[in-house]
């Protein structure tokens, strides 16, 4: 079948330890100090054979993830920008949705109770959690101590066939009923739920009637704008510089939309919140250097207390966060990594 | 850490989804399968696209 592979060289960088899940030459956790000069593509791989547990899944649609980018991105040192676990060579694609075409004997359906049946039309998690380490007991499964993950350390996505265990399998049987191409919005419900973890699960949400504020209308922007609609925002402003993506912007529900490079950031937010503020600020631009000042001079001259800071988006370099404005104003900043990880 | 398993989170986006929240509009250009290693390559700079979707059957 049909594949796309990414194989790099191992090299780590001096300083480098093993860490103590990794595996000398093929897999670890820290991808960007390994992975030296990374090739991507199309090869023949045989069609893969399933365990019990798990179910054959003819591939409809995957998406590109911009930590697919960012595992072909390099440095100038040509090392890989992607930080996290990896291990190649490997099949990327982990944003997908297919059909159902193999069941094993144990491969229970959700939906139903019983084992899957063919024809199923399925989205699958991209975190292969092991469900006995103790977070997983605890319910913690992202922090599975034996994680796996699909696209990055074992075969993914975009290929013409994928096993996967049955128990990461969500049927999008519901879909039907409201979308022809079922396969197509399939494949978003990874990517947005991983908006959803960081605005829903981390950032504690909103109630109908509360005010938000994203920054940068990147997918995971756009698919906090229309979440935070669907949740019953008031008033939902985006601040992005980029023309095509306010447009999308306000095709994803924005109220507003704030250029930052000619208008007044702060200004514009009293404006359109009637100088209430905002009780979520999603920043997802990667540039906490530039717009932490932004961000923490609206929670000061706003009316709003109890605001939460959401930082989902990557970045190395710090943000100035001025103590004094989140004690008065009973702010909070909480980070909520996606999969590309960002440490300081 | 990250993440988006367990805590009710994909069955909640399958649900909104079915109940309307069409996300989409995010989807900007439909590529077939060997396409994909030049789109890695274009969207290191471009800054038009959002999501680019895969149509592999």
């Amino acid at each position: 079948m049909k594949t796309i592979q990414l194989k790099a060289k191992w090299k780590p960088k001096p300083g480098f330890k093993l860490g103590s899940k990794d595996i000398e030459g093929k897999l670890t956790y820290l991808g960007s100090q390994v992975w030296h000069n990374p090739i991507v593509e199309l090869i023949e791989k045989p069609i893969p054979k399933i365990k019990p547990n798990e179910v054959l899944i003819k591939v409809k649609r995957c998406g590109i993830c911009g930590s697919d980018v960012h595992m072909n991105q390099t440095y100038e040192d040509g090392y890989i920008y992607y930080p996290g676990l990896t291990a190649f060579p490997v099949t990327i694609g982990h944003e997908f949705s297919g059909e159902i075409i193999e069941v094993g004997s144990q491969a229970i359906n959700k939906r139903t109770g019983k084992l899957y049946e063919k024809g199923e039309p399925v989205t699958v998690e991209e975190m292969v959690w092991c469900g006995e380490c103790k977070p997983c007991c605890d319910g913690y499964p992202n922090h599975c101590e034996r994680l796996q993950e699909i696209g990055f350390s074992i075969d993914g996505a975009f290929a013409e066939y994928i096993a996967v265990p049955a128990k990461l399998c969500w049927s999008l049987k519901k879909l039907e009923k409201k979308y022809k191409d079922i396969y197509k919005i399939g494949s978003l419900v990874e990517p947005t739920s991983v908006a959803y973890n960081a605005v829903i699960e981390r950032g504690g949400g909103i109630r109908p009637g509360e005010n938000v504020v994203i920054l940068g209308a990147g997918p995971i922007g756009l698919a906090a704008t229309k979440i935070f609609k669907t949740a019953g925002a008031a008033i939902c402003i985006m601040s992005e510089p980029e023309e095509a993506r306010a447009i999308l912007a306000k095709k994803m529900g924005a109220d507003y939309v704030i250029n930052p490079l000619n208008e007044n950031f702060v200004e514009k937010v009293k404006e359109y919140t009637d100088n209430e503020g905002a009780k979520l600020y999603l920043e997802a631009t990667g540039l906490p250097h530039i717009v932490t000042d932004d961000i923490q001079n609206a929670i000061w001259e706003c009316k709003t207390v109890n605001s939460t800071v959401v930082i989902v988006a990557r970045a190395e370099q710090r943000m100035p966060v001025c103590g004094e404005y989140f004690q008065v104003r009973r702010a909070r900043i909480v980070g909520a990594q996606i999969k590309i990880e960002y440490l300081s | 850490m990250y993440g988006h398993s367990g805590h009710g989170t994909f069955p909640n986006v399958i649900s909104s989804m079915a109940a309307g929240m069409d996300m989409t509009p995010m989807i900007t250009k439909e590529i077939s399968i060997d396409e994909v290693p030049e789109n890695l390559k274009l969207l290191q700079t471009d800054r038009e696209n959002c999501k680019i979707s895969v149509k592999i059957s």
